[in-house]
């Protein structure tokens, strides 16, 4: 069944992209209800496997959007954390500080970064579900990286020794 | 293995292991059970009619049509209350630089000729199909009838300038799909179409999550609109008939042509 071949991979993107469970239910959801609407279109497994996922990230980026927007609201200014600012002091925890600078990359960044890095998608596959080149896609993850080495600069020197 | 390579290896096991990581137990059935829900009531998506599933969140808790009547209400609550305040006579004297001949007819406007100058016929030529052209000058030539110039200023201007930006860009998304179906009749594939897709997709992206995507009918094409881009974008000179068949299916199945062209105001003369 295509759902059950397709929903674990589907929902893992999405709790990634979301850090919550029930917006990656959500997100989840909506992608498979629009994928059946016009599931007559596809006839192949590989080519709905790529579809789904052009809609499941096209689903999850809107929606987180709107999220934010929300959230926005509430959050003060005083909780932003900057890629570029942070202090060890202030955030000793490595783990709370990756997740920071991930979620401070840009969003083209963080996607691609999250698709290739965590949940070990291609780059064609990205490509195919950003609708981009897969340069733009390798690019995006070079960048990515380079601003997360950045953002943990200050660790650096007890990792790599 | 330089010190930058250690480091991203070092960064991505630990994104792996604990950047919003996933439960280990998936809730498969109860997001199949929401999913069988939305499809069998008809629920067209994050804005559509409301299933009421114990797993969907605020968004879709909440049916559609609630957000319309309150917005309807409150714009309604406004025009009363501006129109109060300003009267009549501020408005006559506002009525001359306001109002235009109405020689062009009620939905004969082109989408690039509009301005904000020109509300009532920006309206007329974007907003409800239903709306009667002929309603239009008996409200414009009186003086009573200028007070509807003034009074949902804010939010006329907001919802009409997303009604011509959405307007504008259905144009554009229906001349390239024509263009585009006609290079896909005779095999060609043409690679300022692509890029032009691109463009579209990315203002497909945006209007879907701007107010212009809040009338049903509207977000259902650009949600279909999108899906299209998709598939066109990703199309290259090595891509299969098959592939073509498929986008060629998408425009035919789902009428994407025939509803731009239904949903785009037509031009005047």
């Amino acid at each position: 069944m295509l759902y059950d071949q397709h929903v674990d991979r589907v929902y893992r993107l999405a709790f990634r992209l979301a850090g919550e469970d029930e917006l990656a239910r959500d997100f989840t959801q909506e992608t498979f209800i629009r994928a059946f609407q016009r599931l007559k279109d596809f006839r192949s497994e590989s080519s709905f496997g790529t579809w789904i996922h052009t809609i499941a990230t096209s689903v999850s980026l809107n929606g987180l959007r709107k999220v934010k927007k929300f959230r926005t609201r509430e959050s003060s200014l005083d909780d932003a954390l900057t890629v570029g600012a942070v202090s060890r002091r202030a955030e000793p925890d490595l783990k709370e500080r990756l997740k920071q600078a991930i979620d401070n990359l840009p969003e083209g960044y963080r996607t691609v970064f999250v698709m290739h890095d965590v949940e070990g998608y291609t780059h064609e596959e990205i490509a195919a579900a950003l609708g981009v080149q897969p340069g733009t896609s390798k690019a995006q993850l070079f960048r990515a990286r380079a601003k997360l080495r950045e953002a943990l600069a200050d660790f650096a020197g007890e990792w790599v020794s | 293995m330089s010190d930058e390579d250690r480091m991203d290896a070092l960064l991505r096991q630990l994104a792996a292991d604990e950047y919003n990581r996933p439960p280990e137990i998936i809730p498969r059935e109860q997001m199949w059970e929401a999913v069988q829900r939305g499809l069998g009531t008809g629920d067209k998506g994050l804005g559509g009619n409301g299933e009421q599933g114990t797993v969907l969140p605020f968004h879709r808790r909440v049916p559609g049509w609630v957000y319309y009547a309150v917005a309807a209400a409150l714009l309604l609550a406004l025009g009363i209350q501006v129109g109060r305040l300003l009267g009549p006579s501020p408005a006559q004297q506002l009525a001359p630089r306001t109002t235009q001949p109405d020689s062009l007819g009620p939905t004969r406007v082109a989408p690039e000729s509009v301005s904000i100058g020109n509300p009532r016929r920006d309206l007329a030529a974007t907003d409800s199909r239903s709306d009667d052209g002929a309603k239009g000058p008996p409200k414009q030539k009186g003086g009573g009838p200028e007070r509807q110039l003034t009074p949902d200023v804010g939010n006329d201007i907001s919802a009409r300038a997303y009604s011509v930006a959405a307007a504008q860009h259905l144009t554009e998304a229906e001349a390239m799909l024509t263009v585009f179906k006609g290079d896909l009749s005779q095999g060609r594939m043409d690679a300022e179409i692509s890029a032009w897709g691109k463009d579209l997709l990315s203002n497909t992206r945006l209007l879907l999550d701007s107010p212009a995507a809040r009338d049903p009918v509207r977000r259902r094409l650009l949600q279909d609109l999108e899906l299209v881009l998709v598939q066109i974008v990703q199309l290259s000179p090595k891509s299969s008939a098959r592939d073509r068949d498929l986008i060629k299916g998408a425009l035919t199945d789902d009428q994407v042509l025939t509803r731009l062209r239904t949903a785009i105001p037509v031009k005047g003369t």
